[in-house]
């Protein structure tokens, strides 16, 4: 336990020095098994890690889907999907942001990326909402807020992630990411619906669409739903894996791009490209979580703590929530992705001996990952959305992301405390 | 509508020509940015992006491969697990001096503001050389395993492929990476160090308001 505790304050050193982070977790996890077990076995873990997560069929998931966000990405659907939400949405109150809203939930169904979400959908929203005066403020935060739900209604990058490191099914995180992620356009269109009408000058009305161009928009954004039923709903019911549905999701995505006349040779390769590097961008950074993770495992940090938290006597939900205020706190300087991988060996164990399901947990996780990339002060998607707007300051970003921030409390809570908002889906269909 | 005019002016003629849509060209400069970076080493980089690209192909398309034959022919692929599980390896391994040159790896930058320009000049160099150390000694466990294999004549369970070659070539491509991080750290002893130009990472650089 002593030790765990010197490794991961050398770790936290080492990382804030400015060591990329999987080479930190790799040296912190590799000289502490040694010191542990001895440097012929360490020596020996360290390749079955490596290779064991480079030789993975069950891994290439994790590429296949970042391909295919890199062709949504390159097929411009994001800009049919805002415009059939806007056609349908725009006039109301706050309509224009609740398009957003709706436009980010339909481009995180066939998204597996947050920063991705939220830097395509500010590119379309964000000029109509300035154009009929939407304030500043209160627009980035829709599209900070909107965009999070990128890794929660799948697919997602975070999951998949996460199944990894923790051995859960990526088809089962998918299936229950679902019904939080409903929830979550809910809420947020109340949030919406609530500051226009309290305060109407923040999101005034724009013109209204006729029916004949609503549903001429609609007809457009098709190619969008039938990806996103086809993937999801093959791996929902068991048709295919999700590898072989990242593989789909691919082809499909690259399809579209073909028939908008949005792909050439060029584009091609260098997608492929980019999918590669992010690949092993998040490769580099897991083996060194799996390696921390081992170290972890043999020094008997997480027996240690259940150990040490069954002596309090207090309620196993007690220790969820301050789990979650340790995430939280956590997520204001410490970057989405990174945090999972960090905090997954210590939490995960810890979270499966109280006899919680991992599942849920998962979920409960990425949609505190999510609050972190809204949060001051590096909020990541806040950052990519002043890319676009430069003129508007950072303060008044985060100023309008508060209410946003608010129904991330209420629906963390929601699935906190009625585990079955995440599970009931996956267990449903287990049944066919 | 506006996605009209959008798609009027990417360009339709295939490779080469130049393109006016601003995605293209964001594309393109995001692009010139590794074989830049590598300086004299543009060469081998440009060879590992075309390498790394082959492999993402090849793995999306086994796959695509594998499941239309599972599902519409009723014949998956022979060994073409194995396939796209050598590939994946490959795959992470020639993209990974990319990522080295574009120093994308993921960086905590929780305390670079408190950190003096000093301080961060003398700490590029602690880094790019611990950083080359740890590909280094990922290298050699690859080594090592490929030995042990070699030695073992090890060979894949479906198609019966030795894995020996595998490995040495991930060893292979591991290496280029500690010789671009080793160049980095050079290059930049040599040349930035010396001017005393702090490096810069990409997110939050510009938010000069706050």
């Amino acid at each position: 336990m002593v030790i765990s505790l010197i490794g991961f304050a050398i770790l936290l050193g080492i990382a804030f020095f400015g060591l990329p982070l999987g080479f930190s977790m790799m040296l912190v996890g590799f000289v502490g098994f040694a010191f542990i077990r001895g440097m012929g076995p360490a020596l020996e873990t360290v390749s079955q890690q490596i290779l064991g997560l480079a030789l993975n069929a069950n891994f290439v998931v994790l590429p296949l889907f970042v391909l295919m966000g890199v062709f949504v990405f390159r097929a411009a659907l994001a800009e049919d999907i805002y415009e059939a939400a806007n056609a349908w949405l725009g006039n109301k109150r706050g309509g224009l942001a609740m398009a957003t809203v709706a436009a980010c939930g339909g481009f995180a169904a066939i998204s597996g990326s947050s920063v991705a979400t939220a830097a395509t959908m500010a590119r379309v929203s964000i000029p109509p909402m300035r154009r009929f005066k939407y304030n500043n403020g209160f627009a980035a935060g829709t599209v900070a807020a909107g965009g999070t739900m990128g890794i929660l209604i799948p697919p997602s990058a975070a999951l998949i992630v996460y199944g990894i490191l923790t051995e859960t099914s990526i088809g089962d995180l998918f299936i229950a990411g679902i019904v939080p992620g409903l929830i979550t356009v809910a809420l947020y269109l109340a949030v919406i619906w609530g500051v226009a009408f309290l305060m109407p000058n923040l999101a005034p009305r724009a013109d209204k669409a006729t029916w004949a161009h609503r549903w001429h928009t609609l007809s457009k954004v098709w190619a969008v739903l039938v990806l996103f039923l086809v993937i999801i709903g093959g791996i929902t019911f068991g048709v295919f894996t999700p590898t072989e549905g990242g593989g789909i999701g691919a082809v499909g995505a690259l399809l579209f791009a073909i028939a908008r006349k949005r792909m050439n040779l060029r584009v091609f390769f260098y997608a492929l490209v980019e999918a590669a590097e992010t690949s092993a961008m998040v490769f580099t950074i897991a083996f060194g979580a799996l390696i921390l993770n081992n170290f972890v495992n043999v020094a008997g940090m997480p027996d240690a703590i259940v150990a040490f938290i069954k002596t309090l006597e207090i309620e196993p939900i007690t220790v969820i929530l301050v789990v979650l205020l340790i995430y939280i706190l956590l997520g204001t300087i410490i970057e989405g992705l990174a945090m999972i991988f960090l905090t997954v060996p210590i939490f995960v164990p810890l979270v499966d001996a109280l006899g919680f399901d991992l599942i849920w947990f998962g979920i409960v996780m990425v949609m505190v990952v999510e609050i972190s990339l809204i949060t001051p002060p590096i909020g990541l998607n806040v950052f990519v959305i002043k890319t676009i707007m430069p003129d508007v300051p950072l303060s008044s970003m985060f100023k309008g992301i508060a209410p946003f921030f608010a129904a991330d409390i209420i629906r963390l809570m929601l699935v906190v405390f009625i585990a079955d908002l995440a599970l009931w889906l996956p267990r449903y269909v287990a049944q066919f | 509508m506006a996605e009209g005019d959008k798609t009027g002016v990417v360009d339709l003629g295939g490779d080469g020509a130049q393109s006016t849509n601003p995605l293209d060209r964001a594309l393109a400069d995001d692009y010139s940015v590794p074989a830049d970076a590598a300086g004299a080493l543009a060469a081998p980089v440009r060879l590992l992006t075309v390498l790394a690209a082959f492999f993402m192909f090849f793995v999306a398309g086994l796959t695509i491969v594998d499941v239309t034959g599972r599902y519409v022919f009723n014949s998956p692929v022979h060994g073409g697990v194995e396939l796209i599980e050598f590939a994946l390896g490959l795959l992470i391994f020639s993209a990974l001096p990319l990522v080295t040159v574009k120093r994308a790896h993921i960086v905590v930058e929780l305390f670079d503001g408190f950190m003096g320009k000093q301080f961060k000049l003398f700490r590029e160099i602690i880094v790019l050389f611990i950083s080359a150390g740890m590909i280094a000694f990922i290298t050699e466990r690859m080594w090592r395993t490929g030995l042990e294999m070699q030695e073992f004549d090890d060979i894949s369970l479906t198609l019966e492929l030795p894995t020996a070659p595998v490995l040495f070539a991930l060893t292979f491509l591991s290496a280029v990476s500690v010789i671009i991080q080793l160049y980095m750290l050079w290059k930049y002893v040599t040349v930035d160090f010396r001017a005393g130009v702090a490096p810069g990472f990409d997110y939050g650089k510009n938010e000069d308001d706050s």
